[in-house]
Parts: structure tokens; C-alpha cells; sequence
């Protein structure tokens, strides 16, 4: 980053190359939408790439990184939510979003659930979907990325109590909706509601 | 079926900032003891653990191809069209304004057509009029009414070059 602040135009392109995936699968988790989530991907790097200038080595540059891809994240999901309001988003198709459609079956059915593999994935990626924004991406960071709440704080220009708060309420959100998706097969850890 | 589990939030913060190990030692050791010895603290940190293992079942996802090429094109076309833009924008703007303000201009009555002897009159002075002055002359009723011809040469000296461009751009867009 600061040899392409320094004026070394090919750093970009390195930059690029490394980070692309990671800035990729956390933007993914958090949108769900393969095509959107290219665009939104390249978004990101466009706006490093436009704003090098005020980037300040003070923290990690992951930091920073994550920082815009959040925005970028947080930005398409309200404005999706702004066209649904105004009435003017296209019905969902019937087999849901494109989580587990688009996602290759490298794991096996779980023994525990006895359900293919990709109809437990569809109903993980529904129940992280499913979670508030600021949760959603929190959670991804934390279990995803395996990100400190300090670092993960520093992203979301928040404290680290309020990112406890926030993965803590992730996480029941995420049990009460594997309750109602796999039923018997989580709630054997479950207590009655 | 175990009716366990904790409902407090603060408790619900503290398990699952145990979990991550982001609690200081002290706490870390309380909680780690009623983990032990609670069923409510078992019940929820199992249900947390059981949360989280079922998310790893998740694959990694990565794009479908490199996005490299086409990212560092487009920062670069978009870098090219600001600077363009740089340039361009304030002339487009003076242009607009002036197109604006020759709009506001009091209008004279376009009204029917100019008497065939004026307009044979403005035919007859464009061929004397250079090539870039002619729209003005062609659109004299911004500034003069259709019944007299006013000397281009006065209008001219007022309009400046952005005007008169600006008047061609309008005359070539009406004859689209």
C-alpha cells in the first residue's frame, strides 16, 4: 500500500492480487449474491485505488481494508432495501438465494442432521442472512476471518463492549434459527423456549 | 429435554466473549467455573459451541475467476475520464449557464414566421457573415424581434464565444 502511495502503480495490482479473495469471501457472507458481490468486490478496490492518498499507515491496512469493504457491504444492503420499500425488487426465485446453489460440495453430510450437504448449507447461509446487519458482519469477521473484537471494533468504528454485545446477540439469533431450520437435530442441545 | 439455559444478556455477553477468549483472566476464570458447574452456563455454552461448529460447515468462498485485470483497467479508465472531466466539466458548465441565460432572456414573440422580406434580409447577411458568427444572426429573435434586423455586428460584440457555440449545439440538437 505505501509503495502505491509512493507512486509504484504495479503495488496496486499486487494488492489486488493478494487481498481479492479475502475482501471477496467476507463481502459474500455477508451479501449472498455472486454477481453483486464481484461488483461490490471491485468497488472496494476502486475506492483504495481512488483514495490512496488519505491512507495513513496508523493501523493494519487489513484494518482499513475491511473497513471499506463493510461500508461497501452495509451500503448495498440498504440500498436493496430501499428498492424492496419502494416496491420495486423482483421476487425471489423459488429456490431462495444463491448461497448454497453456487457454493462447490466439498463437505460431506453432516452425520449429525442426516440432510444432504447442500440443503444444510442453504440453512446455515439463510440463518446468517437472516441476522441484522451489524451482526452479520461481526460474525463473519469473528468466526470467518477470526478477527479480534478490537480489530473487528476498529472496522466498524465502534467499541469493543458494543461488538460483544453484537456477536453475542449473533450468536443466539443464529441457535433460535437453526432451532426452527434443522429442529430435532440441533435442539438436542436446546432447551425448551 | 434440558430446560437450561441463561436468558440474562450480560451473562449471554460474557459466555460468548469467553468463547472467543477476549475476557480478562479473572473473568475468563469465573466463567470457566460456572461453565463447570452451572446447567444453565453447560446448556448455553454447548448451544454457542454447536452454533459455531455448524457455520464451519460452511466452505470458503472465493471468485470464480481473477478479478485482478479487469479492477486495475477500470481504476485506470476512471482515473483518465477525471482528469477529462477536470478540464471539461467547468467549460460545459459556462456553457450551460449561458444557454440559461439566453433562455431567461425576455422573450420577444418568436411569433409567426419573420416577413419573407426580413428573412430574406438575414439570408442575405449570412452570406456575408462569417461561419462562426451565423448563429447568432439565425437567432437574432433572442435578442431582437423578427420586424427589424438588428446590426449582428452590436450583438456580437456582447456574445461571447461559449455563447455562440452554445447556440450552434441548440440549433444542431432541434434539427436531429
Amino acid at each position: 500500500m505505501l509503495a502505491f502511495q509512493a507512486g509504484q502503480e504495479e503495488a496496486f495490482r499486487t494488492l489486488v492480487q493478494r487481498n481479492q479473495a479475502k475482501v471477496y469471501g467476507m463481502i459474500f457472507r455477508v451479501i449472498g449474491d455472486h454477481a453483486q458481490v464481484e461488483d461490490l468486490t471491485q468497488e472496494v478496490f476502486l475506492r483504495i485505488f481512488r483514495t490512496a492518498g488519505r491512507y495513513q499507515p496508523l493501523a493494519k491496512f487489513s484494518t482499513w481494508l475491511y473497513r471499506i469493504a463493510a461500508n461497501v457491504a452495509l451500503n448495498a444492503i440498504r440500498a436493496k432495501r430501499k428498492i424492496k420499500l419502494a416496491g420495486l425488487e423482483l421476487p425471489d426465485e423459488e429456490d431462495g438465494s444463491s448461497w448454497h446453489r453456487d457454493v462447490p460440495d466439498r463437505r460431506v453430510a453432516s452425520p449429525q442432521t442426516g440432510m444432504d450437504a447442500a440443503e444444510l448449507r442453504g440453512k446455515l447461509a439463510e440463518a446468517i442472512a437472516g441476522l441484522p446487519e451489524n451482526q452479520r458482519i461481526a460474525f463473519t469477521l469473528n468466526q470467518y476471518e477470526h478477527m479480534s473484537y478490537q480489530e473487528i471494533a476498529d472496522i466498524l468504528d465502534c467499541s469493543t463492549m458494543a461488538i460483544k454485545s453484537l456477536l453475542s446477540r449473533a450468536r443466539s439469533n443464529l441457535r433460535d434459527a437453526l432451532v426452527r431450520y434443522l429442529g430435532r437435530e440441533f435442539a438436542g442441545k436446546m432447551p425448551n423456549p | 429435554m434440558s430446560e437450561h439455559g441463561l436468558t440474562r444478556q450480560s451473562d449471554l455477553d460474557e459466555l460468548s466473549a469467553w468463547l472467543d477468549g477476549e475476557l480478562d483472566p479473572p473473568s475468563a476464570e469465573r466463567v470457566a467455573r460456572l461453565v463447570c458447574s452451572d446447567p444453565d452456563w453447560q446448556a448455553t455454552c454447548e448451544q454457542f459451541r454447536a452454533v459455531s461448529a455448524c457455520m464451519e460447515l460452511l466452505p470458503p468462498v472465493g471468485p470464480a475467476r481473477d478479478l485482478t485485470d479487469g479492477i486495475v483497467r477500470t481504476a485506470r479508465r476512471r482515473r483518465r475520464i477525471g482528469r477529462a472531466a477536470g478540464v471539461l466539466v467547468p467549460l460545459a458548465a459556462a456553457a450551460g449557464l449561458a444557454v440559461a441565460v439566453m433562455l431567461a432572456w425576455p422573450s420577444r414573440p418568436a411569433g409567426p414566421e419573420a416577413p419573407a422580406g426580413v428573412q430574406a434580409k438575414i439570408e442575405t447577411i449570412l452570406e456575408d457573415v462569417p461561419r462562426q458568427d451565423r448563429p447568432i444572426v439565425r437567432n437574432l429573435s433572442f435578442f431582437q424581434n423578427y420586424r427589424e434586423v438588428v446590426d449582428y455586428q452590436q450583438v456580437r460584440q456582447i456574445v461571447d464565444a461559449e455563447t455562440v457555440s452554445a447556440l450552434a449545439d441548440m440549433e444542431a440538437e432541434e434539427s436531429l
